[in-house]
């Protein structure tokens, strides 16, 4: 990881599209500005970090969790073999 | 016709799906090495869907359209999702939540939706922090489901992008 001093009114380039800078320092808080292509993702680390734990639990869903419920009527029967039968 | 790929899923079994049904993903959160997925397509009735990673046979998701259970749902998708994926038209997004349960609830992940380019198949999980949406977003009753599903025009939006059974 690299680690970097940069004073108020300073900035940081990630690669030649993302400009970062410090655009205030009070106490504990540092506002930052961020100039990134329109196609570049840009929040909080929180936000990933609750996307990345629900996506997780997600990924924990089975099959058989499934079956019990009648919403989901049609996924057991149509599992294994039935699925991509040629 | 495409080359056709033949995966063991520990989680839905052996698949088999032409490549031109893969959807490459950038990564998901929690997920940064997985790209390649098939959705899989089950009965013409279910509400439901699998994303199965065509790299990692532990690892598979269970999709939902929200319109099925959220008529009015709003997805917090930004110009910078449409520009990533290079979406131009309206018509060729797709969009899928994320399934989790707890007991016999069911949840939505409305916060973060997927979303999906039919027109050359390259997806991304939308990330933001639109207050309006939880990442667990419990679905209304499985009876007021079960009334409304079969009405709802979205069950298009899976078929477009699923891998159909041959035979189907």
């Amino acid at each position: 990881m690299l680690v970097l001093t940069r004073r108020h009114g300073e900035s940081v380039r990630i690669g030649p599209d993302i400009r970062v800078t410090v655009v205030a320092s009070n106490g504990g808080q540092v506002r930052i500005a961020i100039d990134a292509p329109e196609e570049v993702g840009i929040f909080r680390e929180e936000i990933f970090e609750r996307v990345a734990a629900a996506n997780i639990e997600a990924a924990s869903v089975t099959e058989s969790m499934l079956g019990g419920l009648e919403t989901a009527r049609g996924m057991a029967g149509r599992r294994a073999e039935g699925e991509i039968d040629e | 016709m495409s080359e056709l790929i033949r995966f063991e899923s520990r989680r839905v079994g052996t698949i088999e799906v032409e490549e031109s049904a893969v959807v490459e993903f950038e990564a998901l959160p929690g997920f940064p090495n997985k790209r390649r997925f098939v959705l899989m397509e089950h009965a013409v009735d279910t509400e439901m869907a699998w994303l199965v990673s065509l790299e990692d046979a532990d690892l598979a998701f269970v999709v939902a359209s929200p319109w099925t259970f959220f008529p009015q749902y709003d997805p917090p998708i930004a110009r910078e999702h449409l520009a990533a994926l290079g979406i131009e038209k309206r018509d060729d997004v797709e969009l899928l939540c994320m399934v989790t349960l707890s007991g016999k609830q069911i949840f939505l992940n409305l916060a973060a939706p997927l979303v999906i380019n039919a027109a050359n198949r390259r997806g991304m999980q939308a990330v933001s922090d639109d207050p309006r949406y939880t990442t667990r977003a419990p679905i209304p009753s499985l009876d007021a489901v079960a009334g409304q599903s079969s009405e709802m025009q979205t069950s298009g939006l899976v078929s477009k992008i699923a891998a159909s059974s041959p035979g189907a």
